[in-house]
């Protein structure tokens, strides 16, 4: 294998003004991130008018830069507020807010970087070693495997979050309906929109998000009349030698789960972290804890999210397929700067390529070392009383909210999911595959019409996607089973 | 507990009836809107399915609480409602995002903090500090960062 332009793409990535592009960007984008509900798409965005003067290698080094800075700073809104910045950081705030009113913030924080490291650099091997082979089998992936994939994954999420199995599923559908509202991208037909022109673009994710989890929070956390979100004493910033171990095989399961999904066009960071999820509340050492405060169960995700985040590079470069918006905003930037991913970039600008993979390994290299120390800051913010802390929230949900589409209506909308997100609170709907349904709506949507135009008969002939559905279908009927039985499959949502 | 185990199911399986009833009139109507030999296809399949699929669900949850079967594995503690602080913080948040057009998002702000902060329990001083360092903040920054945010009648 001819390595050259790998080792030449670390020498570019070294150089003096890309290794600045690659810690401002980092420090940017954990500093925006740890603002809740400020998460990558939105980090990404506000930063990315100012890589316009830099070059195609630095602008996708500091892009990628803020993008791993904020999923680590989403991460960390997430253990200490509770508060998820993008999507793939619930599981973190499910697992990490328990343990963060256990004292337990600082060896989780230090343990969400090495692993995200960890996951970064799994990712990194196996984008090298194993792109070429595994982009060609994702590339004859067609609408039914994707549809049978995301079946399965929606069967996971429901059936793994607390809660029946109907209500899951329930949840899962209500997030399709929302995501369907809007204008049809394929025919231009307006669904739900009842003539009221702000839902002709569809409701924005962000301000679901922050509203169902932001507001709602908040709003518990005033019923319940808590006073600091971490009280008591910090019991140390570094985690124990077994707190270690059990981060250290969540990672290494989840950074392999994270690294081949991403691999897969259309699969987003967030079906990692959940997949990764799921597979820890089966494998995890310590599973019955799941729910109320297991490090495999944060370590997992987090190492899945950013080997996804980083392996998703792949379809873009390779088959120039953003997997999801903060690829896609990459992706905008390098057409800017005349460079346009896709089969041709390893040929005609194999050197951008090299540089490109070697600045994820510089990258993650930074974050750990910019952001292990700095985790003593971020847990303090946990320390602040609740009584100046909680209105703080709020303001900043209202400011993420309208920065993403600088739309009033946005914040309408996330008023309206922030009641719900409280009510949900009150074990109404499990948040976690309404919020998967939402996310896949549109791709679901797109690949169930496909389907049918091909024909949803053919699916017999497809051995993958039928391996999915019969898989999804066991599941289905494992998980009514067992929790007709009363068998706790998972533990209760915190 | 059971009463109001069953309660919530109702009010699970009426969600879920009027989006999946809203689904499929949405789903029908865009059907019947542009006609195609393979409907599923459609701009009105997809929904239709969707609407469909709910109709079900809700129709198990209606199943399942007339036959007195609890749905929900986890304990339903007993819910009180969200607290005269809270429902005047959602008020407040109302409030909030009814003047920021008019007020400008920077001084909406501070005075949605002041309230709030005030009826959290803050002290005076706190209070004002807080307030300040994020009004003066937005003030100062946002135009550095690029940031636009609603301008109110004092032109900020």
């Amino acid at each position: 294998m001819d390595a050259g332009w790998l080792f030449s793409g670390f020498l570019s990535a070294l150089e003096p003004v890309n290794l600045l592009v690659a810690i401002v960007g980092c420090f940017l984008g954990t500093l925006v991130g740890v603002l809740p509900g400020l998460g990558p798409t939105s980090s990404v965005a506000l930063l990315f008018p100012f890589t316009a003067m830099l070059s195609p290698a630095a602008t996708v080094i500091g892009l990628g830069a803020i993008y791993y800075g904020a999923m680590y700073g989403g991460s960390t809104t997430a253990v200490l507020l509770n508060i998820p910045g993008e999507v793939a950081s619930i599981p973190a705030a499910v697992e990490g807010f328990p343990l963060t009113k256990q004292g337990r913030a600082g060896p989780v924080l230090v343990i969400c970087a090495l692993v995200s490291f960890l996951g970064g650099i799994i990712a990194m091997i196996a984008l090298v070693f194993f792109a070429p082979v595994l982009a060609e089998v994702a590339l004859r992936f067609g609408p039914f495997e994707y549809l049978a994939l995301m079946t399965l994954s929606f069967t996971c999420a429901a059936g793994l979050a607390g809660g029946s199995v109907i209500r899951g599923f329930s949840a899962a559908l209500l997030g399709l309906f929302v995501a369907m509202i809007g204008c049809d991208p394929g025919t231009s037909v307006y669904r739900f929109t009842f003539a009221i022109p702000n839902l002709y673009s569809g409701l924005d994710v962000v301000s679901i998000v922050v509203g169902l989890f932001g507001i709602g929070e908040v709003l518990y956390g005033i019923k319940t009349e808590i006073t600091t979100l971490m009280s008591g004493k910090l019991h140390g910033l570094m985690p124990s030698r077994r707190e270690s171990l059990l981060g250290l095989k969540g990672g290494l399961r989840g950074s392999f789960i994270g690294a081949l999904l991403g691999l897969l066009p259309g699969i987003t960071p967030s079906v990692g972290s959940f997949v990764s999820y799921a597979v820890e509340k089966r494998v995890a050492t310590e599973r019955e804890k799941i729910g109320r405060g297991a490090l495999e169960g944060i370590a997992g995700p987090e190492a899945a999210n950013n080997a996804a985040a980083v392996s998703g590079f792949v379809p873009l470069m390779a088959l120039g397929i953003p997997t999801g918006p903060v690829l896609a905003i990459v992706m905008a930037a390098l057409i800017i700067q005349g460079v346009v991913p896709g089969p041709l970039m390893f040929s005609t600008h194999k050197a951008l390529a090299g540089t490109i993979i070697a600045s994820f390994f510089v990258g993650n290299v930074i974050l750990v070392i910019l952001n292990i120390p700095l985790v003593g800051i971020w847990v303090r913010i946990a320390m602040i009383p609740y009584r100046i802390l909680g209105p703080l929230i709020l303001f900043l949900c209202v400011l993420g909210s309208y920065t993403v589409r600088n739309s009033t209506f946005d914040l309408w909308v996330m008023l309206l999911f922030g009641v719900l997100g409280y009510l949900t609170k009150e074990k109404m709907f499990p948040l976690p595959p309404f919020i998967l349904g939402l996310i896949l709506g549109p791709q679901m949507e797109l690949y169930f019409r496909q389907a049918a135009v091909l024909g949803l008969t053919h699916i017999v002939h497809r051995p993958v996607a039928m391996a999915g559905l019969i898989v999804a279908g066991a599941l289905f009927a494992a998980f009514t089973i067992f929790k007709g039985k009363g068998h706790p499959i998972v533990a209760e949502d915190p | 507990m059971i009463a109001g185990r069953r309660l919530q199911s109702l009010w699970c399986a009426a969600l879920l009836f009027l989006t999946g009833g809203l689904a499929l009139r949405e789903g029908v109507r865009i059907t019947r809107a542009s006609p195609k030999s393979n409907w599923l296809a459609g701009p009105g399949g997809y929904i239709t399915l969707i609407g469909g699929l709910l109709l079900c669900f809700a129709l198990c949850e209606l199943i399942l609480a007339a036959r007195g079967t609890d749905p929900v594995s986890h304990s339903s503690k007993a819910k009180t409602s969200l607290g005269k602080k809270g429902w005047t913080t959602l008020i407040f948040l109302a409030l909030y995002l009814l003047l920021t057009p008019w007020l400008g998002f920077i001084l909406a702000s501070g005075v949605f903090l002041i309230g709030s902060l005030r009826l959290l329990g803050c002290t005076f001083r706190s209070m004002i500090i807080v307030t300040l360092a994020i009004c003066l903040s937005m003030f100062f920054l946002f135009p550095v960062l690029g940031i636009s945010v609603p301008r109110g009648w004092f032109g900020f």
